[in-house]
């Protein structure tokens, strides 16, 4: 008797408290405002210093805040500094920062965080890849007082302005970083930004909540100062791009990223969405060649291979007539690009198949594929199973297969990929990625301390090219430091060391209350710092 | 009454018989006759697909590409210009065999662990019986995407996997009829005269076991062609370019809303092949089953 009345007892009590939660909840949402963006690229680490991703910059520049802002314009602003100064050969950077800035778990932010963070970027143990190219040939910070700090270079870095206004380079709480551990990235992360960091489920979405205090925001930049307008900015990470429209169309989400190609037209004349398309900045598509394997270590091959693929029509067929016929690892609208590649690369079957004659690879008539001393020419190639670039391989190899080139494809999941990858297996494997600044670009592709198993997956080492990329790093003089990256572009088209694919556009779709997005990093960056949700 | 001096030719005349009997119930059973007609024009269309298709399964026509059907493709294009009809011919082929192969290794390996735990019982039994409890634990796709997993991405594994996740089926179905079988006296008189354990494990018991598992098999081609297409859909079986009806289906995925046949036809091949096995299999258990017998 006794049992069954506590278990009524027990039951009324657990309704009662899930009635009163739900109806909590339902109060609280009511009041919340809530933005909730479908990523379509994947996340490495939510750690800033460490990601080898561009794209992980969109989540966590919103949790980091940096010491300078760029505006879309390219020019720079007080961010958490409030000034700096450059010394003339551009080695040393002084930076006063802001003495009222709290992280989010209240430890003050100063010139130690700072320093903590540079050198934290730099150690072996961190395996950093993009703040790793951002910071340059960093040397050491040094702690002037409390909220001044001198940062100096091994060799000039003109470029590093650029590399600050990065979240790869926002300083993180350094009581956070060692009280998580391993963990960091993954179960937590602590910077100085209008956003603090909730949860994150991996391969799913990253939910960041509103932070209160934040009162430091840049005006010049953004329009507002002081707290966010959004309570909750939730990032749902839909890599596939229909499972992306559709969560769009559904009202699941209320903005994307990267519209499928054929679906674009369509939403433009939508009125329930609204679609906006910029020019991406840095770098677009493109195909590395490992410089260590053969058969990709032989310039003919190379060559040829460059001069085989129909990059006009591959715009229609493969990038959905979206974007540009690319001439070059920079993209036609940054400063220092030039068209040069194409030059010296035109597409041209024909005499790609002469320069691989030349070069001893002869046409097999039985297999259709060219052999040297018995050897078939084999091109292999790996990518990660994803539409676009399972497209883009598949157009590769029947345009090669026509020059007698077997380019062979090893298509499997994202981890067995980079695996393969990042141990060098490759002929080749595509790239995308976006910077702003050229230096950016040439340091991620082509310096040696990016090579073996970095972000330079080309492979490619050589002691003429690091040179050059860190001397046009120390050009203050914009002339100068143009033709010092034609000089750069005209040897990576003479070697052709990688090859270009797509200069691409970033495409957004929005239902109409999301307004007042900032939209930073070339096109790239959405900031939602500034956003509203009308409605 | 028995003439024990009648001809051996008589007891050829009862299996003769049966064999026609079995003919007559086949061609009476619309499911069996609907099923086999069906698979037959599949299979020639599949094994014939070089002499019927207009082109070549990976050949990219790219001013034609996303084309609805029309004359030039008679099932449109898909988004590298590529003719779908060509494709699905060509597609089957690898379907059909991950179907057969995978079923073959799975049936085989199966027989062989139903007829020794039934056959031996004991200890063996045990053994090899919690084993495929174990086995049985798993789904049969999470078994074979673990498997292929392990092994790697190609077809071969795809078939391997299929195979290995599909053994507990057939051991089950057949160390349930052997259990049964086992006690008949025909067996205990070919005991008592000395038969070896194999030889009547393989001479007296699988014979008779073979119409449940005829019945098992011809579903499990069913469900194997569907796992394999699974698994390529999920990007775990064939390796692009060369065409596989799920590979097809994963491919098309993206342009479903613009350009529908090319995720309709790849479907609707899986789909004919797919009833028409299970038709024949349903049909054939209609026949062999004891109890349905009238």
């Amino acid at each position: 008797m006794s049992k069954r009345l506590l278990v009524r007892f027990v039951s009324l009590f657990v309704v009662t408290t899930m009635l009163l939660a739900s109806l909590a909840g339902a109060v609280v949402a009511q009041d919340e405002v809530v933005l909730t963006f479908g990523i379509s690229r994947r996340v490495d680490t939510l750690d800033n210093t460490a990601t080898a991703f561009s794209s992980v910059e969109v989540i966590v520049g919103h949790v980091f805040d940096t010491l300078v802002k760029q505006n879309p314009l390219g020019s720079f602003h007080p961010a958490l500094a409030t000034s700096w100064s450059v010394n003339d050969d551009a080695t040393e950077y002084v930076f006063e920062l802001r003495d009222d800035v709290t992280f989010h778990d209240g430890t003050p932010f100063n010139a130690e965080a700072v320093k903590y963070t540079f050198d934290r970027i730099v150690h072996p143990d961190t395996k950093s890849q993009m703040g790793f190219s951002f910071i340059g040939p960093y040397q050491e910070s040094e702690v002037i007082d409390d909220h001044t700090i001198a940062v100096r270079f091994r060799a000039p870095n003109a470029a590093f302005l650029d590399g600050l206004s990065h979240p790869q380079l926002g300083p993180v709480s350094p009581t956070a970083v060692e009280a998580l551990g391993a963990d960091w990235g993954f179960s937590g992360i602590v910077g100085a930004g209008p956003f603090m960091f909730e949860s994150y489920t991996p391969d799913t979405e990253v939910v960041l909540v509103k932070n209160p205090d934040y009162n430091w925001g840049d005006e010049a930049v953004f329009g507002i100062t002081g707290p966010t307008a959004l309570d909750r900015l939730i990032f749902k990470i839909l890599t596939d791009p229909g499972t992306r429209l559709a969560a769009l169309e559904s009202g699941e989400v209320d903005m994307i990223d990267n519209l499928p190609g054929l679906d674009v037209a369509r939403l433009q004349e939508d009125p329930s969405f609204v679609v906006s398309i910029y020019d991406q900045a840095g770098h677009g598509y493109s195909l590395m060649f490992n410089h260590q394997n053969s058969p990709t270590d032989e310039l003919a091959v190379r060559k040829a291979i460059a001069m085989s693929v129909d990059l006009e029509i591959m715009q229609d067929i493969v990038y959905d007539g979206l974007g540009y016929k690319p001439c070059s690892a920079l993209t036609a609208s940054m400063v220092g690009w030039t068209d040069i590649f194409c030059h010296v690369n035109p597409y041209d079957p024909e005499a790609a198949g002469a320069l691989l004659d030349e070069a001893g690879w002869v046409m097999n008539d039985e297999t259709g594929i060219r052999e040297r001393d018995g050897v078939p020419l084999v091109v292999r190639h790996f990518g990660a199973d994803r539409p676009l670039g399972n497209a883009t391989a598949q157009f590769l190899r029947e345009d090669l297969g026509n020059v007698g080139i077997d380019f062979e494809l090893n298509i499997s999941d994202f981890s067995a990929y980079i695996t393969n990858v990042v141990a060098g297996l490759h002929n080749t494997q595509q790239w995308w990625d976006t910077q702003t600044d050229p230096d950016g670009v040439f340091r991620t592709l082509f310096h040696s301390s990016n090579a073996g198993g970095g972000s330079n997956r080309n492979n490619y080492i050589s002691e003429t090219m690091d040179n050059m990329i860190d001397a046009a790093v120390g050009i203050s003089d914009q002339a100068a430091r143009i033709a010092a990256y034609a000089d750069i572009q005209q040897i990576l088209a003479d070697e052709v060391v990688m090859m270009y694919l797509n200069d691409p556009v970033v495409t957004y779709a929005a239902i109409p209350a999301v307004q007042n997005v900032t939209i930073l990093g070339g096109g790239f960056v959405p900031d939602f710092y500034s956003a509203t949700m009308d409605g | 009454m028995t003439n024990i001096n009648a001809p051996p030719a008589e007891l050829d005349d009862v299996q003769t018989s049966r064999w026609l009997r079995f003919g007559r119930r086949v061609l009476r059973s619309r499911n069996v006759m609907a099923g086999a007609i069906i698979l037959i024009i599949v299979t020639l269309l599949v094994a014939l697909a070089p002499h019927i298709s207009p082109y070549s399964p990976t050949e990219q026509f790219r001013r034609n590409r996303l084309q609805p059907a029309d004359a030039e493709f008679i099932l449109g294009t898909d988004n590298l210009g590529r003719d779908i009809w060509t494709r699905i011919l060509y597609g089957g082929q690898v379907s059909l065999q991950v179907g057969i192969i995978s079923v073959a290794i799975g049936a085989t390996l199966g027989a062989l662990l139903g007829l020794l735990a039934g056959y031996l019982g004991g200890h063996a039994d045990t053994i090899i019986m919690r084993f495929i409890d174990v086995m049985m634990a798993f789904p049969g796709i999470l078994l074979s995407l673990v498997i292929v997993a392990v092994l790697g991405r190609n077809l071969h594994n795809v078939m391997v996997a299929v195979g290995l996740s599909s053994v507990p089926v057939y051991t089950r179905v057949v160390r349930g009829s052997t259990l049964s079988v086992k006690q008949l006296d025909f067996i205990v008189a070919a005991q008592a005269l000395g038969g070896s354990s194999w030889r009547i494990m393989t001479r007296h018991i699988l014979p008779n076991v073979a119409a449940p598992l005829t019945v098992v098999a011809t579903n499990g081609v069913a469900s194997a062609i569907i796992t394999g297409a699974a698994l390529s859909f999920l990007g775990l079986g064939q390796q692009p370019p060369d065409p596989e009806w799920g590979l097809m289906l994963n491919e098309g995925r993206e342009f479903i809303r613009v350009a529908a046949w090319v995720t309709t036809f790849p479907g609707m091949a899986i789909m004919i092949t797919v009833l028409a096995i299970n038709l024949l299999g349903d049909g054939l258990r209609d026949i062999l089953d004891p109890r349905l017998k009238l």
